[in-house]
């Protein structure tokens, strides 16, 4: 089978992660009801990454114990249709993970840079960059993270940095009003967190053995978490929470308001130009993720064809998405929550032991 | 083949430009102003930078007033583009007027509510109120020597962050003042050169000036001149570019300034005043705090102040008063411009900050200065 | 014909069908005669009027005059024939050490009168072989050696007495440096091994000769070091290079493209040198190297991009002073490839990004053109691959007034006639200045239109269309490999030895085997 797989090493994998984390973490939708009674996302986002670890550490030690390979090899151990449904809902919520930062940079192009072109014609681009990405494999992804990684970490570094004279310890107030409200936050962080742990799994027979996927998948969602918490209380101590109820892009919005003394005064779109490309191989690697499921479970010979099928729909997704923003912010959190809750399912299939020996 | 055939299936996704503009064939606002029309609700005026082609020196880029009395913004910028060679941009707009007559209305808000992304305006833009009639103020701030006004924008920049004497007023203050009831908006007074300027929030003797001066010169048609001070939404005075800079002091962005005052015995003084240690503000109880720790350089007269044992005490003691003064005008027009009730917040870090303007009406406020006479010529 | 003229005859022609036709014309539906001649025994034949035959024959030597069929005796008893091609072997020598010995050799005292015990006994030339193919003696001769076929044997002797003229070793023509040696290739096959003999004097230092794949008889030489090289990277060469199947390899670029991975990429994966220092080096870090009969550059095998960006006199120069070259040729790289583009995504769909200074700028130096700007940007880039090329090519007495001509033209009256901008006109330059700090001329050309492509992204798209480009450039780059080594190492992937891209690494002693090629040892 032609899985484009290839291999891979630790800080190759460490990279993937990372960038993934980070995109989901910083660039997803959010419901904007998350601000109302407080801005409380970066408690939330360290109980959702310290979970999501966790998760990740079980379901390593399941395969582990189980002596699969990887979570496809899992799921081709269940019977079949059961099988097929959880790698689909496995699928359907690594495809969400790649459509949610790509409806939320569409937002920010249409809304801030391309003012007179319409969403369609911006997406039209970026699919065969995503379409070529997604076919290119992990081994190929996997490489690329790792130049993509220091240029994601400097241009969030001097976006964040270049802010500091701005931020005011006063917009963090008031703090945690609500338990409730942190224990939902959390958990809708954690299911952006989710998809990237399935990614690790269904990655995992190429980075040569389960203790680099544990290892650099740690290291790499711990990374990519600390980062999604340092710019969300950047955020925090740059807009209160009654600005982000209503505040698009804020961490672009963030980026522009820098100070005109500033030598990075002119840096707001170069930064989101280098995010909307760490989203768009974030993206890549997402759809990669699903389609190799699909592929393996389905026993699809060569994978490119799927991977440019899935990277379409993804495409077509985002822009749907997009049309939902207008209709309101709601709707479209609320179809983003729900389908990344899809990959706990899939989780469940890790339970038990291997049924029968598959080639 | 398949290369091929993918490769070019690849290239039908490029479906042209996906923003039209040659840089060069456009005229860039440079800044517009909004205040009230005679014959429609609103009078627009903008200052543009258009290309001249020249014959043996080459092309330059010089500056034009252009003005049109429309119902809203969009509409103006419409008409405008009906009759100009080339199309409106808005990417390089670096301040918005309002006139304060519409900022005493409280039309800030509703003028402002509009997405500057719809006009590609940077959300850095500069927002001051116009204490002139546009068209003047425009022709007094058009300058050959920066024909793109970057150079006007950035020193007010500097003021804003060193001395205090302008405060920062850009478009994301204004709408953190607008969305929140913890402050309230404080935000440059820009206005053509009057030999016979308007008293300030104070009143008195004082009246709004940056540095205190009288400007009487034909090249400096226009300038920032102080503050002019919002409660909510509606405009309620103006302070002079001293009292901006104390305002400064208290919200803890004050660097470097200075100050003139009477010392008895001596006359009227400069001097530089210093600091960079953090105000203290505590709100407890109905009561604001503030303890301003400052340094003092003796500029003019250098001799007498070098000797003069009282400068320290008078200092402190005019600093003081000039801030309970003040704090006076600010309470009485219901104008939280020195930031108390984002340091309310700190007190409270379990609730919100609903009913803080009725708060802040009792408010009471003591400051304390200490002032450290710093040896001529440096700091320590 | 009657003097009217060929017209005429045409003309005539076409209105007369029964009138025979007379211009020549070689038509493509005509179907080519084969002219392949029938395939000759290997065995040599022991008559020596047979062999004459055959070689004349073989040589076409009615038309072909170059060979020499010298009949003569040796020791006034054993009939003997030398073949050689007049030209490509040295007659002095042939006339000293092959005719003269054997003339006056007593070969009487012989026991056994075969072409070893002669081989010995005889003839003081160095290198010698005994042959019995047909095929193998064509090729000797052919090669400039000599063959000498005895009468009654089935074996030849073929004798070194290559002589052919050839360009003396010369200063590097495409890489100069100012440390570091002024020696380059040549075309001869011979003197370039020795050339690097002469630096790596190591025993397992192997020049494997191969044949090329064409039907030339060019040869090529596979350069390695026992016991360093990769036994597994050796192999791969060694079946890729037997794969070659053609008529005529005549460069050494004809043998890249045919190994390589990926031939339709622009950036070349393998590196092309014409100095001896920096082969020698490669091979002793463990990589391969091929040259070729004719061809004054050696393909160093495999190449990652830092390679390609690295230039010969890196190890030559101190630390500190190595790492700012390396530091400027990034610079210089980075601006060529994207300072156009950035330019152009600027001004057309990002000005408020400019300053202001620097917006009036562009506006007043480009408002009487009246190209648009990305049009001007191309239009520029092209011309100045223009110029280029046209400076390569004109003879060397006209190349100089072609830079004065290209800078005149092209800059000064191009802006006074408003069919240019000063502004574009000066970032053209700085980029072109760019692309010539990349070391290896393969990869600038490439970068020189990878910008090109660069620039159309960033018209259609702004920064997103230079985003998505890069982007998609560097998953290319990272998905190429050079004879199963990632271009992109050791950045991506990550290995064990640190051979850091932009900082000189330290010169150790002992350091250890670099595991970027998985080298088996070290020297």
């Amino acid at each position: 089978m032609n899985d484009r797989l290839g291999r891979f090493g630790p800080r190759e994998l460490f990279a993937v992660t990372a960038v993934c984390t980070l995109v989901l973490g910083c660039f997803s939708i959010r419901d904007p009801g998350s601000f109302r009674d407080g801005n409380v996302s970066y408690f939330a986002t360290v109980i959702a990454l310290l979970l999501s670890v966790l998760l990740l550490r079980l379901g390593i030690d399941a395969l582990k114990r189980g002596g699969f390979d990887g979570l496809g090899d899992r799921f081709r151990g269940l019977p079949k249709p059961i099988g097929i449904l959880l790698a689909a809902c496995s699928a359907l919520s690594m495809l969400l993970a790649a459509v949610l930062p790509g409806a939320c940079f569409l937002r920010a192009l249409t809304d801030f840079i391309y003012v007179e072109a319409t969403p369609a014609r911006i997406v039209l681009y970026c699919v065969p960059c995503l379409a070529i990405l997604a076919a290119l494999g992990m081994e190929t992804l996997a490489r690329t993270g790792r130049v993509l990684l220091p240029i994601t970490l400097v241009i969030l570094a001097v976006g964040l940095g270049s802010d500091v004279p701005l931020y005011r310890a006063y917009r963090l107030f008031p703090l945690l009003t609500d338990m409730r409200h942190l224990l939902f936050e959390s958990m809708q962080s954690l299911l952006r967190f989710l998809p990237v742990v399935l990614l690790l799994l269904v990655t995992a027979p190429g980075a040569q053995g389960w203790r680099y996927v544990q290892r650099a998948g740690t290291r790499g969602m711990l990374l990519g978490g600390a980062l999604t918490v340092l710019a969300e209380v950047c955020l925090a101590l740059s807009y209160r929470y009654t600005e982000l109820t209503t505040l698009s892009s804020p961490l672009y919005r963030l980026v522009v308001e820098i100070d005109a003394d500033n030598a990075a005064v002119r840096f707001d779109r170069i930064a989101l130009f280098a995010w909307t490309m760490a989203a768009l191989f974030g993206s890549g690697c997402m759809v990669y993720g699903a389609s190799l499921l699909l592929a393996k479970t389905c026993s699809v010979r060569d994978i490119r064809p799927v991977a440019v099928l899935l990277a379409a729909a993804a495409a077509t997704a985002v822009l749907l998405l997009r049309a939902l923003y207008d209709a309101g912010w709601q709707v479209a959190s609320l179809i983003g929550t729900a389908g990344a809750a899809l990959s706990v399912l899939p989780l469940s299939g890790l339970l038990g032991r291997r049924n029968r020996c598959e080639d | 083949m398949r290369r091929l055939t993918a490769i070019l299936l690849a290239l039908l996704s490029f479906c042209g430009c996906l923003s039209k503009g040659d840089a060069a064939h456009h005229i860039y606002v440079l800044s517009f102003g909004v205040e009230s029309g005679d014959t429609f609700a609103y009078r627009i005026v903008l200052l543009a930078a258009m290309p001249k082609a020249g014959s043996e020196e080459g092309a330059t880029l010089s500056t034009e007033v252009l003005a049109a009395e429309a119902r809203t913004l969009f509409e103006a910028i419409e008409t405008l583009n009906a009759g100009l060679p080339m199309t409106l941009r808005f990417s390089r707009t670096a301040l918005i007027l309002l006139s304060e007559p519409l900022a005493r209305e409280g039309e800030i808000e509703r003028l402002l509510d509009f997405s500057l992304g719809a006009l590609d305006i940077h959300s850095n833009v500069h927002v001051m109120v116009a204490g002139s009639d546009l068209k003047t103020l425009y022709e007094g701030l058009q300058n050959d020597a920066d024909p793109s006004f970057t150079k006007t924008i950035n020193n007010l920049d500097a003021l804003a962050a060193q001395s205090g004497t302008v405060p920062d007023g850009r478009c994301r203050s204004v709408w953190e003042a607008l969305g929140s009831d913890a402050f309230d908006l404080v935000l440059p007074y820009i206005g053509a050169n009057d030999p016979n300027p308007k008293p300030d929030l104070l009143g008195g003797e004082a009246y709004p000036k940056i540095g205190g001066a009288l400007v009487q010169s034909d090249v400096l048609g226009a300038s920032v001149i102080g503050s002019a001070v919002f409660d909510g939404p509606r405009m309620v005075g103006t302070l002079s570019g001293w009292h901006t800079a104390l305002l400064a002091m208290v919200r803890g962005t004050f660097s470097e300034g200075r100050t003139t005052f009477y010392l008895p015995g001596t006359g009227t003084v400069s001097v530089k005043l210093q600091t960079n240690r953090r105000t203290e503000v505590s709100v407890r109880d109905g009561t604001a705090q503030v303890r301003i720790r400052l340094k003092a350089v003796p500029e003019y007269p250098l001799s007498a102040l070098s000797r003069d044992p009282t400068l320290q005490t008078t200092l402190e003691q005019t600093i003081e008063a000039e801030l309970n003064r003040l704090f006076s005008a600010l309470s009485d027009a219901h104008a939280d411009a020195m930031q108390f009730g984002t340091r309310e917040l700190w007190q409270f870090p379990f609730g919100g900050e609903a009913g803080w303007k009725t708060r802040y009406a009792s408010l009471s406020a003591s400051f304390a200065v200490h002032v450290r006479v710093l040896e001529t010529g440096g700091a320590s | 014909m009657n003097g009217r003229g060929r017209g005429h005859t045409v003309r005539m022609n076409l209105f007369r069908f029964d009138e025979p036709y007379q211009i020549f014309e070689l038509l493509e539906t005509e179907p080519i005669p084969s002219q392949k001649p029938p395939k000759e025994p290997e065995e040599l034949d022991p008559s020596i009027e047979e062999m004459t035959a055959r070689l004349g024959k073989t040589f076409c030597i009615s038309e072909n005059t170059d060979l020499s069929l010298r009949r003569f005796r040796i020791g006034n008893r054993m009939e003997a024939m030398a073949a050689f091609l007049n030209g490509m072997a040295d007659a002095d020598r042939i006339g000293r050490f092959l005719l003269a010995p054997a003339q006056t050799a007593a070969i009487g005292d012989l026991a056994v009168r075969t072409p070893e015990a002669l081989q010995k006994a005889v003839f003081p030339l160095d290198e010698t072989a005994l042959c019995a193919s047909y095929s193998e003696a064509i090729a000797a001769i052919t090669e400039g050696r000599t063959a000498v076929f005895l009468a009654g044997e089935k074996t030849c002797l073929l004798f070194d007495t290559r002589g052919y003229v050839s360009r003396s070793v010369s200063e590097p023509v495409n890489e100069n440096v100012v440390l570091g040696a002024h020696e380059a290739f040549t075309e001869n096959l011979r003197t370039n091994i020795t050339l690097l003999r002469r630096i790596l004097r190591m025993p397992n230092f192997v020049a494997s000769f191969l044949p090329s794949g064409g039907k030339t008889g060019t040869n090529l030489a596979l350069l390695y070091v026992d016991g360093v090289t990769n036994p597994a990277l050796l192999r791969e060469v060694q079946k890729r290079l037997s794969a070659i199947d053609t008529d005529a390899v005549l460069s050494i670029g004809a043998i890249e493209q045919r190994i390589e991975d990926n031939p339709w990429l622009p950036l070349p994966q393998t590196l092309k040198s014409e100095r001896p220092d920096r082969v020698a080096a490669a091979l002793a870090s463990g990589k391969v190297a091929i040259l070729l009969e004719g061809s004054p550059i050696a393909c160093i095998l495999p190449a990652t991009l830092g390679l390609l960006f690295s230039s010969a006199e890196d190890a030559a120069v101190r630390r500190p002073v190595g790492t700012l070259l390396r530091v400027v040729r990034a610079i210089g790289a980075i601006v060529s490839i994207w300072m156009p583009a950035y330019f152009l995504a600027l001004t057309e769909h990002h000005a408020g990004q400019l300053t202001g200074e620097v917006l009036s700028v562009v506006l007043s130096s480009h408002v009487m053109v009246f190209l648009p700007l990305p049009v001007e940007m191309i239009f520029l880039l092209l011309v100045f691959q223009l110029v280029r090329e046209a400076g390569i090519r004109v003879p060397g007495v006209v190349g100089h007034a072609i830079g004065i001509i290209g800078g005149l033209l092209l800059g000064q009256a191009a802006v006074a006639a408003h069919l240019v901008s000063t502004v574009v006109l000066i970032i053209v330059a700085l980029s072109g200045l760019g692309n010539f700090t990349i070391p290896d001329y393969s990869t600038q050309i490439c970068v020189a239109y990878y910008r090109v492509a660069l620039c159309v992204a960033a018209t259609f798209a702004g920064f997103l269309g230079i985003g998505g480009l890069t982007l998609l450039t560097i998953a290319l780059l990272c998905s190429v490999k050079s004879f199963g080594v990632p271009m992109l190492a050791p950045f991506a992937p990550k290995t064990r030895s640190v051979r850091p891209l932009l900082v000189r690494g330290k010169l150790q002693n002992r350091a250890a085997p670099p595991d970027l090629w998985n080298a088996e040892g070290r020297l």
